[in-house]
């Protein structure tokens, strides 16, 4: 395989790690959230950090990372409670805006320099080949999936689904949004900062510009585009949104544009994307059936 | 050195309002977050700045931004959010978006990717009053937005256009029983609200003397933390913040020096706000009616 091809290949997995840990909290728990940059951005920043200035090694600092970026989303999930959704719909999009500015302008984090000489992960004291550390990516997709596929299947993943359905309601039938909204903002930080690690260890070097809001933007158009509230659309979503660039390369000049026209057809006359419950493919399958 | 420092704070709230009240406007009708608002700005700005260079009277710029502005709105709202009217409030605002960038995408495709400056000839001189230093242009940009936000204050509370307007966005079925035709008020309020953003880009681009396609890109989500923190759809409490985040963000770069990026305080603002008073500042202005 060229590295050219490995590199697109890992770029999609992160971005399916992203797409369908937003999934988790936009579809299933029903928050909108356009910030999800921000928590990509916390593991990346935390795994940096952790391995360069203080040289924990690749599973330790992963770790941490991990935990680092939970309970930061954790916590900037707790303002949300209080608000409703167009606020909080904002408040994401602040929240995006604030740490970008923070790991731009301080300089513990690196400031306008970024953060470089980032490791790559080791066995016994050799380096991943790229293609190793592309199994490595797609071994933490399955990983994902399985969350996601558990996630709905238990009680909590129920309990999101009654909470976006009708908060009001379920919350007459006993069940606390509140506690649901918090599982679901954790497991998607979690994950976004799983996504971070591997990010942050593939490029080697990072800085604030790479998680800007209009990225979040993307990873929500990757749920909604491919159909929020399935396993399936995020993924496609991701595939997509990563392979449309690179195959509009020759004529990039209209790259967003054609970006831009994609999520307002999309949204206007397919508005539960490819393979959301009245989605497109569903509808075609269905009629070559009968 | 403080009162210069209101006084271009003041300047620039008085534009920030021009925006963030349109922009209230269309949230307290159709429940949008309208970040497309923006994208009409340029256009204004554009529509101005040509007008200006064909004709040179800046009386005629100001009435084809505004012109601009409203069929740009109109349209909008006709094609792309009447029909979405229906669906979760994610995906007008992934529509919205995308409507963002297509028309900033579009403004640079045919205008090009240059800043473009208005003729020398526009405003020169400036006044003294005392230590304070007014130019000619900050002059103007003060007298069109508070005769605009006079306009705004006269249509809302004075007409019936505005009791009916009033009435749609408390109750669009009710308003309907009553014999209002709220598809009509509605598409008025568009056009209003999208003038005034055309006429906000107009100003701008002639006090900051440049016009360029990514100039919307700070409005669109500066507008929304202001929105929030005047309380969504209340058009006077996005009139009293649009003011105050003018005056915090001068006055901090200016007098306090604080080291985050001008663009991120808004949102810190917004965040207090939040955490104080989660229904914005809106309670304070229940006298001015919403």
């Amino acid at each position: 395989m060229s590295a050219y091809l490995i590199t697109i290949l890992i770029t999609i997995g992160i971005y399916i790690i992203l797409a369908l840990s937003l999934n988790i909290i936009v579809g299933y728990a029903g928050q909108i959230s356009l910030g999800h940059a921000a928590f990509w951005a916390i593991g990346a920043y935390s795994f940096a950090i952790l391995s360069v200035k203080y040289s924990l090694p690749f599973i330790e600092a992963s770790v941490c990372a991990i935990l680092i970026t939970t309970l930061i989303g954790v916590i900037l999930g707790l303002p949300s409670l209080r608000v409703s959704e167009d606020f909080l719909a904002i408040t994401t999009i602040g929240i995006n805006f604030i740490v970008q500015a923070v790991f731009n302008n301080i300089n513990y984090f690196g400031g306008a320099m970024g953060i470089g000489n980032i490791p790559f992960p080791q066995i016994k004291g050799k380096m991943f080949s790229s293609a190793q550390f592309m199994a490595l990516t797609y071994l933490f997709v399955f990983l994902t999936i399985v969350i996601s596929y558990t996630f709905r299947r238990s009680w909590a993943g129920l309990a999101s689904f009654a909470v976006k359905a009708d908060e009001i309601a379920s919350n007459v039938s006993g069940i606390d949004p509140k506690r649901f909204k918090i599982i679901a903002f954790a497991i998607g930080s979690a994950l976004a900062g799983l996504a971070g690690i591997l990010y942050a260890s593939f490029m080697g070097f990072i800085s604030a510009n790479d998680f800007s809001f209009p990225v979040s933007v993307t990873i929500l158009a990757m749920v909604m585009v491919g159909g929020e509230n399935t396993i399936t659309g995020p993924i496609f979503g991701a595939f997509l949104l990563v392979l449309l660039p690179e195959i509009f390369r020759p004529i990039h000049n209209y790259r967003m544009l054609l970006y831009g026209l994609l999520l307002v057809v999309m949204m206007r006359f397919q508005p539960s994307g490819f393979f959301g419950e009245k989605g497109i493919v569903w509808k075609l399958i269905r009629v070559k059936k009968s | 050195m403080l009162i210069q420092q209101i006084v271009n704070g003041l300047t620039i709230g008085g534009v920030y309002a021009l925006i963030a009240m349109g922009l209230a406007m269309v949230y307290g009708i159709l429940r949008i977050i309208h970040v497309a608002h923006a994208g009409v700005y340029v256009v204004g700005a554009y529509a101005g700045l040509y007008t200006y260079i064909l004709t040179h009277s800046f009386i005629l710029s100001i009435v084809s931004s505004m012109a601009a502005g409203a069929i740009i709105g109109i349209l909008i709202q006709k094609y792309v959010y009447f029909p979405l009217i229906k669906h979760s409030p994610i995906i007008s605002l992934i529509a919205s978006i995308g409507l963002f960038i297509s028309i900033e995408e579009s403004m640079r495709l045919i205008f090009g990717p240059y800043i473009k400056s208005f003729p020398k000839d526009l405003f020169k001189g400036e006044y003294h009053l005392g230590s304070v230093v007014i130019g000619q242009s900050q002059l103007v940009v003060v007298f069109l937005s508070v005769a605009a936000i006079a306009l705004i204050w006269y249509v809302t509370q004075k007409t019936r256009f505005g009791l009916a307007l009033k009435a749609v966005s408390q109750d669009i079925d009710t308003a309907e029983t009553l014999s209002i035709d709220s598809k009509k008020i509605i598409s008025i309020a568009f056009a209003f609200g999208s003038a005034l953003a055309g006429l906000a880009g107009l100003l701008v681009g002639a006090y900051f003397n440049s016009v360029f396609s990514s100039m919307g890109d700070v409005p669109a989500y500066k507008a929304l933390a202001i929105i929030v923190v005047g309380g969504m759809g209340n058009i006077w409490g996005a009139f009293a913040a649009s003011l105050a985040v003018g005056l915090i963000e001068t006055l901090s770069i200016g007098v306090l020096n604080v080291p985050l990026p001008r663009n991120s305080l808004a949102f810190i603002f917004m965040i207090i706000v939040l955490l104080f008073k989660p229904e914005g500042i809106a309670g304070l202005f229940k006298g001015l009616g919403k």
